[in-house]
């Protein structure tokens, strides 16, 4: 099986902190990977050690068959990317943004104009297109992050929390849009709080717990080990041990 | 009541030693980075008990001295302190670091009385600086004049200095909600902070501009071996002077020393200085509710159609390069300090050009700019001198943007390229208006001295163009743009450095100048030199930017946590 990611051992440490601890991942070529895990369990360092934003302190890594590492660029010329705070340029407007990708890109003048205007419209963001950032709403800002990743037609999407704050249309257009880039062989790894998304979209998941991987595989594979009609919730709570007793508080 | 504030004082507290603790960093550069900002802040903190105690007991003396009628001048003192405190009072809201007001409006979540609010908001004032300082000597005049026997005075006093505090307090917190107001919509917060980054350095000049004609005339009297003429106060003097005499300060000087002798006159400066205070007051309550009343407003802004100009590709540079050299640009047209960099040294051309036509130049510095060659010579190195705030902190002005590029096929060596083009780009659009506007208003002089002029300023800003990477990248400071002063600055020592390096690479074209124009006197000689320093100064920066290159990768991490 050719794999988009692939990891050996990768780990990452701030100070005594092991945030990522010697993970193996495997993500298959055009398949849709949800990544979950509680919060501080290393979803988003994992991401960002992937997309070139932070540096692992150990373990190999292979995007789309390259070494982000020793050639970032060509890495990141193949990968879009919706980070966890969307790092968009609060004082350029949203048709600049766009440009601006298009530009380090190196995209001709009519694909650039073609790709955003349809992009624009997919978002419901024309008629503020030339707005600028620092005006929009969180949806919008969202909104723009993945017009921003989908521009240079990537064939590797990092999406973190992609849904969260998007409105239940947008939503709805933009899963539409991610199942036919997956259709077309493109490869979607994402990390969500909402598992209901996840089971819905994801063909593979990876569930991370205190910076270690502890289950892999496509969805029926992960569900296998777990006892019959059980949901992803069920699953994932069974998965990172954070089952706990209902509270209840007789000053509440 | 009295547990809000002192929920209010313990959470101030805790701000401030939770900002002085908590680094985050998370490297040893980081640290260094962030604690030598940090080392104002502790100095000020650790100069403040001294100082308080140095006014203090300079209270305790003007006051013993008023009483006593023996020494004037620790009186004067105080009164000159009282009228930086009052001024302070004003300008202070506006220069420093914003009270977040913001912060007010969420604790309307909490069960607390407006009124009760704006006590809290009130008492908070007192722990601003200029306040803290003012409260020694206020509540030592008194004690002074009692000792030296003049009781009643120093029971009017108290009064006064009561009045006097609810004044600069009154007027901290006014003005805090007004900003606060005014800022809420962010176009109309970037036009203000626009106008106040241009208006603050001109009033800066104003005392030289309006003592302009005596100077030139004391200059010409001196010249020509006549008397210095005397002259009439004019009109603006008389009705400065004159209002001066009600200002917070003035009356508070008027009401504790002339009290002793006539209680009338004690009574009107007490009663006008209630009357301010009440004013103040009534003012600060009225935009305090009005700043909880009024919800947020965005005033989204269109920013026209998306413009060609934007689209192209900067010569001789990668589309990469191109593109982040025009993000660069557009950052600093739509931000009040980057307009600043690009709108003040137009103003002091202006300014500078009418003081030449009208008195034949204007002293600076020590330097007299009385022709259009030095003119455009200053105006020009302020245009460089003016980008400080954005090349010294080159990476941290892009906040999440500085993510974005390190998300895209960048390398460090484009970004490098598209920085240092576009500071150049920002400083070039005022140097080159100045430049040619000082050309057609003041011609004269030597050709070639005015050819060497652009030749001189671009190898100086080669030069630089590293070391600014460099120390944007060792010492990134996370910035308002929207904002003045120390809010919009580059690191201290960012800004401590790169200005020093700037004075640093003008030596060479200054003494290459020098050594032509003087020494060989041919001025004709003098592009010539230059042009050669030019090239061996494009050397330099090439071979500076290698390891530069290497030293932004290895930040690369910490540069993109400055959001």
């Amino acid at each position: 099986m050719e794999f988009a990611v692939e990891t050996r051992g990768l780990a990452r440490t701030f100070g005594s902190l092991r945030a990522v601890d010697g993970i193996d991942l495997q993500v298959p070529t055009g398949s849709f990977y949800g990544f979950l895990g509680p919060n501080g369990a290393g979803k988003s360092t994992t991401i960002k050690c992937l997309t070139g934003l932070l540096r692992p302190s150990a373990g190999e890594m292979r995007i789309l068959g390259l070494d982000p590492i020793a050639d970032p660029v060509s890495v990141k010329r193949r990968i879009g990317v919706v980070p966890e705070d969307l790092a968009l340029f609060e004082r350029l407007t949203a048709s600049e943004m766009l440009m601006f990708i298009g530009q380090v890109h190196g995209m001709g003048d009519e694909t650039f104009k073609a790709r955003s205007a349809d992009l624009l419209s997919l978002m419901d963001l024309n008629s503020a297109a030339t707005t600028l950032i620092a005006d929009f709403s969180h949806g919008m800002r969202k909104k723009l992050a993945l017009a921003a990743a989908l521009l240079p037609a990537p064939r590797l999407l990092f999406l973190d929390e992609p849904f969260e704050g998007i409105d239940a249309v947008a939503s709805r257009q933009i899963k539409d849009l991610l199942h036919s880039f997956v259709g077309r062989g493109g490869t979607i790894f994402l990390t969500s709080h909402i598992l209901e998304i996840v089971e819905r979209l994801s063909t593979h998941i990876g569930v991370i717990a205190r910076g270690r991987l502890v289950a892999q595989g496509s969805l029926a594979e992960v569900r296998s080990g777990a006892a019959v009609g059980k949901t992803l919730e069920e699953l994932f709570i069974d998965l990172v041990g954070g089952e706990r007793a209902a509270a209840d508080f007789d000053w509440l | 009541m009295i547990g809000i504030f002192r929920a209010f004082l313990w959470l101030r507290w805790r701000v401030f030693i939770n900002s002085l603790e908590r680094t985050g960093a998370r490297d040893t550069i980081e640290r260094f980075s962030l604690a030598t900002e940090k080392l104002g802040p502790i100095m000020a903190l650790v100069l403040l008990v001294p100082s308080s105690m140095a006014l203090a007991v300079l209270g305790l003396v003007a006051g013993y001295g008023t009483a006593t009628g023996e020494w004037l001048l620790p009186g004067e003192l105080v009164r000159y302190f009282l009228l930086a405190s009052t001024v302070f009072a004003v300008i202070g809201p506006v220069v420093l670091p914003m009270r977040h007001g913001g912060n007010v409006v969420r604790l309307l979540l909490l069960p607390i009385p407006r009124l009760a609010l704006y006590a809290a908001h009130l008492t908070g004032a007192l722990a601003d600086p200029w306040v803290l300082l003012t409260v020694p000597p206020l509540l030592m005049i008194p004690i002074g004049l009692a000792a030296g026997g003049s009781v009643v005075t120093a029971a009017v006093a108290v009064l006064a200095g009561l009045a006097f505090l609810l004044v600069v307090i009154g007027l901290t917190s006014l003005l805090s909600s007004a900003i606060h107001l005014l800022l809420r919509d962010r176009r109309r917060s970037d036009f203000v902070m626009l106008f106040l980054v241009v208006a603050l350095p001109v009033l800066g000049l104003a005392p030289s501009i309006m003592t302009a004609q005596r100077a030139s005339e004391r200059i010409a009297d001196k010249a020509a071996g006549r008397r210095p003429t005397d002259h009439a106060p004019s009109r603006i003097e008389i009705a400065a002077r004159r209002s001066y005499a009600y200002l917070p300060s003035e009356l508070y000087m008027r009401a504790a020393h002339v009290g002793r002798d006539d209680r009338q006159t004690a009574v009107l400066p007490l009663a006008g200085l209630g009357a301010i205070a009440l004013v103040v007051q009534a003012l600060g309550v009225g935009a305090f509710r009005r700043m909880l009343d009024m919800p947020q407003s965005l005033g989204a802004r269109r920013a026209g159609a998306l413009s060609d100009v934007w689209a192209r590709k900067i010569p001789c540079l990668t589309p990469a390069a191109s593109a982040v050299a025009l993000a660069h640009v557009r950052l600093a047209l739509r931000t009040p300090r980057g307009r600043s960099m690009l709108v003040a040294p137009l103003l002091m051309l202006l300014v500078f050009g009418l003081m030449i036509q009208r008195h034949g130049g204007l002293p600076f510095a020590g330097v007299s700019i009385n022709t259009g060659l030095s003119l455009a010579t200053f105006v020009t190195f302020l245009s460089l001198l003016s980008i400080l705030p954005f090349a010294m902190n080159q990476f941290a002005i892009d906040k999440a943007g500085f993510t974005r590029q390190m998300l895209l096929p960048l390398s460090i060596a484009e970004l490098l390229a598209g920085k240092a083009v576009g500071n150049a780009l920002v400083a070039a659009v005022p140097a080159t208006c100045c430049f040619v506007l000082a050309a057609i208003l003041f011609p004269g002089g030597s050709p070639a001295l005015w050819a060497s002029l652009p030749i001189a300023l671009a190898a100086s800003y080669i030069l630089v163009a590293p070391i600014a990477a460099a120390l944007s990248a060792v010492f990134p400071r996370t910035v308002d743009l929207s904002s003045i002063g120390n809010g919009s600055n580059a690191h201290q020592a960012a800004g401590l450095l790169g200005l020093l390096s700037f004075g640093l690479s003008t030596v060479p074209s200054a003494l290459l100048a020098l050594l032509a124009a003087r020494l060989l006197h041919r001025p004709g000689l003098v592009p010539l030199f230059l042009t050669l320093w030019l090239v061996a100064a494009a050397v330099v920066s090439w071979l500076l930017f290698i390891p530069v290159r290497r030293l932004v990768a290895s930040r690369c991490e910490t540069l993109a946590q400055h959001n």
